[in-house]
């Protein structure tokens, strides 16, 4: 997951619920009546799958006389109102788009906007993060992740670590080793907070149609996505990472960027550090076995169906969809899977996690996505702990109830081998920490 | 429950429906000392300074 831009958004507008264009209006509406001056409304999680109109927000529907930043659920793209495009300094951003007429910016173009609400998001996250923490907690939740934090949050982690109700363990974007050394960064690890390795991203998202894909979107001929970063320079800053001992996480979530993934990791295993995928929705089988050679740790987020089950085919058509949402044929071929939430993306409760690897369906529709790769009871817990452990390289003292792991583990009010689908209902009924 | 409040006793969680086989964990200074079945809490509860966590009982999120 992404606990800081987590916490900073737990008091953004919450768009996840709105079911039309007109329901963003409102909510973000409401909000923007108490907004002091100068504050921006800044919301997240809207997603045209859900809106009656099936079509993407644009600036028109925003059109507030306060600023407004709507990202979508994916968090790759967002739509900003005139009142925010005016100010923003809107300048050509290698690996991003930018749609003015629309006010619609994509990937790596996401910083203009990150850039203007800096210091609001940091002071969000400081405010947050012990709340966040909390939520996160009374959920099961005992260490989660942080991907690709910058050198101010990782100061601000520096400042709050001890008041972390849980463990964080982070994965800093590359640039942070321009302004901290390694050593500096790895002498303030703590109990509470871990920094692990780099974080890396080839490609954006699915929903969006900028994940990297060898072929045209079957619903966007002539699109194939996009690469946030050329491969070298990808390969230089991963490189330089495991050089110096760090773990290198890579975001690849379209087959060509799952390739490139690949070509990054024969680069870095001589390092003797961890690589892991992220997402790895798409994958081409001859990847398969290069991945298994490589030892590479896939990290998925089998609550994605949740939203992606809407639209996957129609993204990649029939016959790629079957090399897409892997589950049980990545644990069959031998592959050590993590399971994950990508929050604030989807919602972080590690049950809905289960219950989707489990039963392949959305939280509130029936709609079975590609029960072939459901996994049993047993290996979707283990996806959340033992596995995920030892993605986050801290397996050796948590993952297991097991003579001399730390002693941190939940009970739950019902017993998860017997509830069914209640499982992602199932509430924590005492946490030990 | 918080590791630093057990720190100095043995605390055995007892009928509980351990995922992955047991229903006994003996838990000290915030490590898992064992995991297994009713033997276990007959030995541990000889020690002194032992606290009892009984699931059966209407524990609360409050009361650890």
């Amino acid at each position: 997951m992404h606990f800081s831009e987590y916490a900073s958004y737990l008091d953004a507008v919450d768009l996840r619920c709105a079911k039309s264009i007109e329901d963003v209006k409102r909510l973000i509406e409401n909000v923007g009546k108490r907004l002091g001056k100068g504050d921006w409304v800044i919301a997240f999680g809207w997603n045209e799958g859900d809106f009656q109109e099936r079509r993407v927000l644009n600036k028109q529907d925003l059109d507030f006389n306060f600023p407004v930043v709507a990202f979508r659920r994916c968090m790759h793209i967002a739509v900003v109102n005139d009142a925010a495009l005016s100010q923003i300094d809107i300048k050509e951003v290698s690996g991003g788009e930018i749609d003015v007429e629309n006010g619609i910016l994509k990937e790596n173009a996401l910083s203009l906007i990150h850039q203007k609400l800096r210091s609001v998001l940091l002071n969000k996250f400081k405010k947050n993060a012990k709340k966040a923490g909390e939520i996160l907690k009374s959920m099961g939740l005992t260490t989660v992740s942080d991907m690709g934090i910058d050198a101010d949050h990782l100061e601000a982690y520096w400042e709050i670590a001890e008041e972390l109700p849980i463990r964080v363990v982070a994965y800093i974007s590359p640039d942070v080793l321009s302004k901290f050394s390694v050593k500096d960064i790895m002498e303030r690890n703590s109990e509470k907070f871990i920094v692990r390795g780099i974080k890396l991203y080839v490609d954006g998202s699915l929903g969006g149609r900028t994940a990297a894909l060898y072929e045209d979107y079957s619903d966007d001929p002539g699109n194939k996505g996009m690469l946030i970063e050329p491969q070298e320079r990808l390969i230089e800053k991963a490189v330089k990472a495991a050089s110096l001992g760090l773990d290198v996480a890579i975001h690849a979530i379209g087959d060509k960027a799952f390739s490139i993934a690949l070509a990054i990791a024969k680069e870095v295993k001589k390092y003797g550090v961890r690589v892991r995928i992220e997402h790895c929705q798409v994958i081409k089988e001859n990847d398969l076995k290069k991945a298994k050679d490589l030892e590479i740790i896939l990290c998925i987020q089998p609550i994605f169906i949740n939203t992606d089950s809407q639209w996957a085919e129609s993204r990649l058509g029939k016959h790629r969809v079957k090399n897409s949402y892997m589950l049980k044929s990545l644990i069959n071929f031998g592959f050590i899977v993590a399971g994950g939430s990508d929050a604030p993306v989807e919602p972080p409760n590690p049950l809905y996690g289960i219950y989707a690897a489990i039963y392949r369906k959305p939280l509130s529709e029936d709609r079975v996505f590609r029960p072939e790769e459901s996994v049993d009871l047993k290996t979707a817990v283990k996806l959340f702990t033992e596995n995920a452990a030892y993605a986050l390289g801290i397996e050796n003292i948590v993952g297991k109830i097991y003579p001399g792991y730390r002693a941190e583990f939940v009970i739950f009010n019902k017993d998860p081998t017997t509830v069914g689908e209640q499982i992602k209902d199932m509430c924590v009924h005492a946490l030990i920490l | 429950m918080k590791a630093n409040q057990i720190s100095d006793s043995y605390v055995i969680i007892k009928n509980a429906k351990v995922f992955g086989g047991g229903s006994v964990i003996v838990v000290k200074n915030g490590r898992i000392i064992a995991v297994g079945g009713e033997d276990l809490e007959r030995a541990y509860s000889k020690e002194s300074n032992v606290k009892i966590l009984d699931l059966t009982e209407n524990i609360s999120f409050q009361d650890l």
